[in-house]
């Protein structure tokens, strides 16, 4: 290629590449795809086949007479939508007595999902297939695939659905296949909860389309436009009490197809939307979503670490004698929060053992380690090697080479800096070192919050909420003996309405939950667990723990596993006994007292840091089996998760839901603010409690405990060796 | 807007969670923050006279307010530098780059117009280049002055950007017997909120 050819190339890619961005400026915020009346990623009533990206999450609300709906959306993956919605449905009773629900309206929980099939290309569109409702109660239920493409500033969508997006009746494509698909049967003979896949694509199908438009220069507003293929005479209760017993008036039927909105993305996360329905009916709605998946999700972190002020000085002093060294290191490591337990000097290595509990990255605590033992080591010191422990366990020993370690700093240029550190398995001896500062013992810790106790979804009531101030603490009897308590007392709540007692037939080992709430609201001991922790061998644990574990037992049991450094999964057994808490959540007990234990595998996929855990055992109502739950971790520290259990309980004996299932989120509090902090916030919903397959929660997991204890976990963060 | 996000999400996510593990100690600044913005800075005399050097003392909307010392001028270009590394680099009061903002700006040809030499409504042509996204267009000035003193200088700088629609006005104030900016207010990058500048001299 000429030098002219070369030029017109690199011109035409200039244009474009500035062109696209200027695109960004006359349509602001418009790379953030927006949400339906459905809560998932659509147009007004209908879906689109867009998705945001993996690790997203986001909340949505719309109020479109008779359904008022919240959802939350999560994005485990950049093909993978799951959402979860409430949806009041305002033309019926949550239940025909009275006495039981008064005059509150049904409220009905669904799951939709969709996945992306083809992301789009230059001349194809992005394809999604998607399912309305998996595993509810089916009165939104509905399939659908669909197709967008986008042209300048329109994104166009085209989709066929089936139940209750089979408004524009066409003949069931997949007929063709097999007769199966020819009738659409719902199976009614549930308790709710069922994955029920006998009825999916089946029946009527019909078409659906639409278009969201771009508005140049204004704000990046958005206009919507929309050919509806919803089934008004399948959705919701349609024709009140010929539907359904607790339906008190049909649903109004749409005067016209074409739906029109406008949507304003007040930012890149906060849309607002406004729309004129069913020709009809004018709706309203707000969505708010991030990608809390990526490094720093929202606020750039304004929390560097200090450079160690007449570094030439001290490291001219501390050449004099090796005691010198440790000192400093006890010193400057404690001034940047990080605690040296132990220490040698072995002829040019620096070994520093050292617990932190600031950084959710052990890389960039390993880095910072490094750079301040660079900062006051003598210059006849060329190696580091820094472990760390967490509750008196080994968990890593990094070998850094210092000149490298320096080099590569000075640049900033992590992947090289931590091309040749070297990490391997820690067992913790602290006999084995030269410097070993008597700590003082015992040592506390506490800190005071705001909690939230919340009941959601209940006949009683929709929302049922205890704010409580909190009090946690931990006194540290040695290394690895603690005590971790957790208390609260209320401040304001608004349980007196809440009634509903147990139906389960089996122990109420969790479905008195009513109780516990409404006796513990002035003051309650949520844990008060001793913990003791020991290592014998390298990548082995162990604990034993008593006490009050939860608010609903307590008892004494202990918990091992197996993970091996370098490997990608572990392995682990625990027992406990305990006994169900009086309803108070003081210090008494009730009658019912049980065994329960599981053997437990981990795994975790390396470069998409999926973990699997199988739970295999006794559970706290005497039911015996399996709990499966598969979570993602991403870059931020972010964690989405699911779980359901299958057990030797018929599904009529567990109850409404027919098993146990549910979903969490662990959200960084760090992404919030300019520093590093290490705490979560967890948020974690179960459709329905219930007391099979219900699980002891004890703190200090050893899975969790012993995270930096395996070698991806700390290398999936290099890059954050100079931060 | 960014803190304003997160608050609403923190908020969103305490009202859901179950478990939070939140201190006050935490919470608080950040809803502080988005609701009723920074603590502004006074330019009390006590306060010009701990500096040393020049200064700029910079406000970004309602959520930040920053002094930036006067590092070096090059050919009327003042180059203004926090303590933390962001810079601003002035023409006759008028930013015409920044670094190491969230949305950073390099605006050229701006030694066109000597705005001390304005007397009459005049119009000149900027090319300026945007980061965050990358954009690089050019902008139409309209120049008129609004107070012109024996002491003070004031002008307005109406602007309309070419190829989309960003039209803002910045402000100017001069003192007539330094012949220096003392007072502007003006917008930098579209997705920037308003800044506010105020130089002191030294």
């Amino acid at each position: 290629m000429n030098s002219r050819k070369l030029f017109g190339v690199l011109l035409i890619h200039f244009n474009i590449t500035l062109s696209a961005s200027l695109q960004e400026y006359i349509y602001p915020n418009s790379s953030t795809p927006s949400y339906s009346n459905y809560g998932t990623v659509g147009l007004i009533q209908m879906p689109t086949a867009r998705l945001q990206p993996a690790g997203s999450l986001a909340f949505s609300f719309s109020n479109i007479d008779p359904y008022l709906r919240g959802s939350i959306i999560a994005y485990p993956f950049s093909w993978f939508e799951a959402s979860y919605q409430y949806t009041d449905i305002n033309n019926a009773l949550y239940s025909d007595v009275d006495a039981f629900s008064g005059d509150q309206t049904f409220k009905d929980k669904s799951f939709d999902v969709k996945i992306g099939l083809m992301t789009e290309k230059n001349l194809l569109p992005a394809v999604a297939i998607g399912i309305r409702d998996v595993a509810g109660t089916g009165i939104f239920a509905s399939e659908y695939i669909v197709a967008s493409k986008n042209f300048r500033n329109i994104d166009f969508t085209f989709g066929i659905g089936w139940g209750a997006l089979s408004g524009n009746q066409i003949s069931n494509p997949l007929s063709k296949i097999s007769q199966k698909f020819d009738t659409r049967t719902v199976d009614l003979d549930t308790q709710g909860g069922e994955l029920n896949t006998g009825y999916f694509f089946s029946g009527d199908a019909g078409y659906f389309g639409g278009a969201e438009v771009a508005i140049p220069n204004l704000y990046g507003i958005r206009f919507k436009i929309e050919y509806d293929g919803t089934n008004y005479d399948v959705e919701g209760f349609p024709d009140g009490k010929e539907s359904f017993s607790q339906a008190f008036e049909p649903v109004k039927r749409p005067d016209s197809k074409i739906n029109i909105g406008f949507l304003w993305p007040v930012s890149r996360n906060l849309h607002l939307k406004l729309n004129y329905s069913k020709g009809n009916t004018i709706n309203f709605g707000f969505s708010l979503q991030s990608n809390l998946g990526i490094k720093t999700p929202l606020i750039k972190k304004n929390d560097p670490l200090k450079a160690v002020e007449n570094s030439d000085i001290i490291k001219k002093v501390n050449l004099k004698e090796s005691s010198y060294v440790y000192n400093s290191a006890l010193k400057y490591l404690r001034d940047q929060q990080f605690f040296v337990q132990n220490a040698s000097i072995n002829e040019n290595n620096l070994e520093v053992v050292y617990t932190q509990s600031k950084h959710a990255s052990f890389a960039r605590a390993t880095g910072r380690v490094a750079s301040i033992l660079d900062d006051i080591s003598p210059d006849y010191i060329d190696e580091f090697t820094i472990s760390n422990i967490n509750g008196g366990l080994g968990m890593h020993s990094v070998t850094v080479n210092r000149d490298e370690f320096s080099h590569y700093k000075d640049e900033n240029l992590p992947i090289l800096g931590s091309k040749n550190i070297k990490t391997q398995s820690f067992n913790y001896n602290r006999d084995d070192y030269i410097f070993k500062p008597r700590a003082k013992y015992p040592a506390s810790f506490y800190k005071v919050s705001p909690s939230l106790r919340s009941q959601i979804g209940g006949p009683d009531g929709f929302y049922f909420g205890d704010l409580r101030l909190a009090f946690h603490s931990e006194v540290l009897f040695s290394s690895n003996l603690s005590l971790s308590t957790s208390a609260s007392a209320g401040i304001v709540d608004n349980f007196d309405s809440l009634k509903l007692k147990s139906d389960s037939v089996l122990p109420h080992v969790r479905t008195d939950i009513v109780q516990y709430l409404k006796e513990s609201r002035t003051f309650a001991v949520k844990r008060a667990q001793l913990n003791y922790f020991i290592n014998p061998f390298n990548d082995f644990y162990a604990k034993a723990s008593l006490g009050y574990f939860e608010e609903m037992f307590g008892g004494l049991g202990g918990e091992i596993l197996y993970r091996p450094y370098h490997k990608n999964f572990g392995i682990g057994a625990e027992i406990w006994r305990v006994k169900k808490r009086d309803f108070d959540q003081m210090f008494k007990f009730r009658k019912y007292q049980t065994t329960t234990g599981h053997i437990n595998l981990y795994y975790k996929h390396p470069s998409t840091e999926v973990i699997m855990q199988i739970k295999g055992g006794r559970f706290l109502a005497g039911d015996s089996g399996l709990n499966f739950d598969f979570s993602r971790r991403f870059k931020s520290g972010l964690r989405m998760g699911a779980f359901f259990s299958v057990t030797d309980i018929s599904k009529e004996e567990f109850g409404e839901g027919s098993f146990d299932k549910g979903f969490y989120f662990h959200i960084p509090i760090e992404s919030f603010f300019e520093y590093f902090s290490k705490g979560n916030a967890g948020f974690g919903l179960r459709p329905i409690t219930r007391d099979g397959a219900a699980i002891l929660v004890h703190g200090f997991h050893l899975w969790g405990v012993t995270e930096q204890a395996q070698s991806t976990n700390l290398t999936r963060d290099w890059d954050d060796i100079y931060d | 807007m960014i803190k304003l996000n997160s608050f609403f999400m923190l908020s969103i996510i305490l009202l859901n969670t179950s478990c939070s593990f939140i201190s006050y100690s935490q919470a608080i600044p950040l809803i502080d923050k988005a609701l009723f913005g920074v603590d502004d800075i006074e330019l009390s005399q006590e306060f010009i006279d701990s500096k040393k050097y020049s200064f700029v003392k910079v406000k970004l909307g309602k959520s930040s307010v920053s002094i930036l010392t006067l590092r070096s001028i090059s050919e009327g270009v003042f180059e203004w530098i926090s303590a933390s590394g962001e810079r601003i680099y002035t023409y006759n009061g008028k930013i015409v780059k920044t670094e190491g903002l969230p949305y950073d700006t390099h605006l050229y040809s701006f030694r066109d117009v000597d705005f001390l030499q304005i007397s009459s409504d005049a119009s000149f042509n900027y090319d300026i280049n945007l980061t965050n996204p990358k954009a690089f267009v050019s902008q139409v000035a309209l120049l008129s002055v609004i107070k012109n003193t024996d002491y003070n200088f004031e002008l307005k700088e109406s602007i309309e950007t070419i190829g989309f629609g960003w039209k803002f006005t910045n402000f100017y104030t001069f003192d007539k017997r330094t012949q220096l900016a003392t007072k502007t207010i003006q917008k930098v990058h579209p997705n920037l909120d308003t800044l506010e500048l105020s130089f002191i001299y030294k």
